[in-house]
């Protein structure tokens, strides 16, 4: 009577678990999620250092400027010069003004009643502009850091449960058909939180960057319309 | 733009290589070793199946001792027809045991049936067999007579120096024990069950095969495992609805038929407590787990025994 006794279904063999044989035999749902992580993860980092270097030489050009504004050189002198480079940043800012400047000067008479109030339009624009280049990519950051956990967890869900399909058609509950299919799903998760923590960090480090930097612009383009309304103002 | 690309590939590149190739693989759970402890199998079934007789004691009987071992045993393989021997052999045992009986215990007194009689309506099973002897051989029907002569005397005194010449290991404990309930010393039985002996057996030599009939194991009852394991077969499908949890009194009892291959023929539900919906949903479920396990996988030896077989369904087994 001992063959009656039926032990269970046939045990699964231990295979191996490295990530590669994990991501293998993972579901196709599964492995698109887990590809999709991956690219998400790779663009993320692609920004991160892409923004990291970029805000880097923005502030040194800034900084740079700001030493040769307030050098005491002739404001036509340092137009001139920064005219004929494609500039960025203060530079832009600056050279804005001062073609608006530069424009109402060229007729006859000098329109001079409204200029400081279109000198600063002209810099709030630039300004808008500068801000807006700083912080392209930077959604990507932020929905990455949000919505790749989430993600991730699909992966999983849907990992775990075609396991449990395994294991209702296995007709067995040995912890060594669970195992597998769960250990594949849980990767799915772990590459959601890979991809999405940095992200969250470098968002949230960028986000302030970009803020710092603009409020370093917003503070030169008031100081350089207090110099050009003064100006304006002696003139009229 | 794209510096940041390549370098943001490379990166991953790296780590992904590093994770597959020098990330360690899971360990395995190093389970601490533990003494081996002698664990000896022994199935149930031998303790339970007593149903065939032992070679030693028919040599017990044949020296005329008032061990009438078998008298107990027997009556289950003679309610099976088909077991009966050849007349010519059952000669040639009954002779010789009788030999043996008269020649060891007695002198000759007279012949009178009536007191085999008697022992013979003692016990309602045994009785279709006087007939079957009596029509096969009229001859040994004085014969048996010697014994019923010698049983108010010769059995006190012969209880313990006779038993000596056979050798001490031969007595089982079922012998003892059965030797101390039985005060009669039946020696016509004794013949009859002699006459049961297979014919492979022959003599009166210790190759006597058996004092049931070479078919004696399929008169055996299931075994206490056996019924098990068919029990456990059953309970894999049984699958009661949730509220017999309820600890109701609903007990189903189900004659099942089956065929030699172990599937269901027919099943009848034949006793059953419990009334109500409840109950018949309790039914249908074990209705359906009879049908849904078979076929089931019983000793094909036996299949006169498990041909009908009756199942009762407790739900509160399962909790």
């Amino acid at each position: 009577m001992g063959d009656a006794v039926t032990t269970g279904a046939a045990l699964a063999s231990p295979g191996d678990f490295s990530l590669l044989a994990l991501f293998l035999e993972a579901h196709i749902v599964v492995k698109l999620v887990m590809i999709g992580l991956l690219l998400a993860s790779f663009w993320c980092w692609a920004i991160i250092f892409y923004k990291t270097v970029a805000f880097r030489r923005l502030r040194a050009r800034i900084l740079a400027f700001e030493d040769d504004f307030w050098s005491g050189q002739s404001l036509e002198e340092l137009y001139r010069k920064q005219s004929e480079e494609q500039s960025d940043g203060l530079a832009a800012v600056f050279v804005a003004a001062m073609r608006e400047w530069k424009r109402s000067h060229e007729g006859e008479k000098p329109a001079l009643a409204s200029l400081a109030q279109r000198i600063d339009r002209v810099m709030t624009m630039t300004l808008a502009r500068e801000g807006e280049e700083m912080e392209r990519g930077l959604t990507v950051l932020a929905s990455t850091g949000s919505a790749a956990p989430f993600i991730g967890l699909f992966g999983t869900v849907w990992g775990i449960m075609s396991s449990f399909q395994a294991i209702a058609a296995s007709e067995s509950t040995n912890l060594a058909v669970v195992a597998p299919g769960i250990a594949e799903a849980l990767l799915a998760t772990a590459l959601g939180l890979l991809a999405a923590i940095p992200a969250t960090i470098f968002y949230n480090k960028l986000a302030s960057d970009v803020g710092r930097i603009t409020q370093q612009m917003e503070g030169f383009a008031d100081e350089f319309l207090a110099i050009l309304s003064r100006e304006i103002d002696e003139r009229l | 733009m794209r510096a940041a690309l390549i370098v943001s590939a490379v990166l991953h590149l790296a780590i992904l290589a590093a994770a597959i190739f020098s990330l360690p693989a899971a360990e395995t759970y190093a389970t601490p070793s533990v003494n081996a402890l002698p664990v000896e199998i022994v199935t149930i079934a031998d303790e339970t199946d007593l149903t065939v007789g032992n070679p030693e004691e028919t040599e017990v009987v044949e020296d005329a001792g008032p061990e009438t071992v078998e008298a107990e045993e027997p009556p289950a393989p003679e309610e099976q027809p088909g077991a009966t021997d050849t007349p010519a052999e059952r000669i040639a045992t009954d002779e010789n045991a009788i030999d043996t009986t008269a020649v060891s215990a007695a002198p000759e007194p007279a012949g009178e049936p009536e007191p085999v009689q008697e022992t013979v309506e003692a016990e309602p099973e045994p009785e279709p067999q006087p007939e079957q002897t009596v029509a096969a051989l009229p001859e040994p029907e004085p014969e048996p007579t010697p014994e019923p002569a010698e049983e108010p005397a010769p059995t006190p005194e012969t209880v313990v120096p006779s038993r000596k010449p056979t050798p001490p290991p031969r007595r089982t404990q079922q012998a003892r024990v059965q030797r101390e309930t039985q005060e009669t010393f039946d020696a016509d039985r004794l013949s009859q069950l002699i006459n049961r002996t297979a014919p492979s057996g022959g003599g009166s030599g210790a190759s006597q095969a058996s004092v049931g009939t070479e078919s004696g194991r399929q008169e055996a009852s299931l075994t206490l495992s056996e019924k098990d394991a068919l029990r456990a077969q059953m309970q894999r499908c049984w699958n009661p609805p949730i509220g017999l949890a309820g600890g109701q009194d609903i007990i189903i009892q189900v004659q099942i038929g089956l065929m030699p291959d172990g599937s269901v023929e027919s099943i009848d539900q034949i006793g059953a407590q419990g009334v109500g919906s409840l109950y018949d949903v309790a039914a249908d479920a074990a209705r359906r787990a009879v049908l849904q396990c078979q076929p089931y996988r019983l000793p094909p030896e036996k299949y006169e025994v498990w041909k009908d077989v009756q199942v009762s369904f407790d739900p509160r087994e399962l909790f």
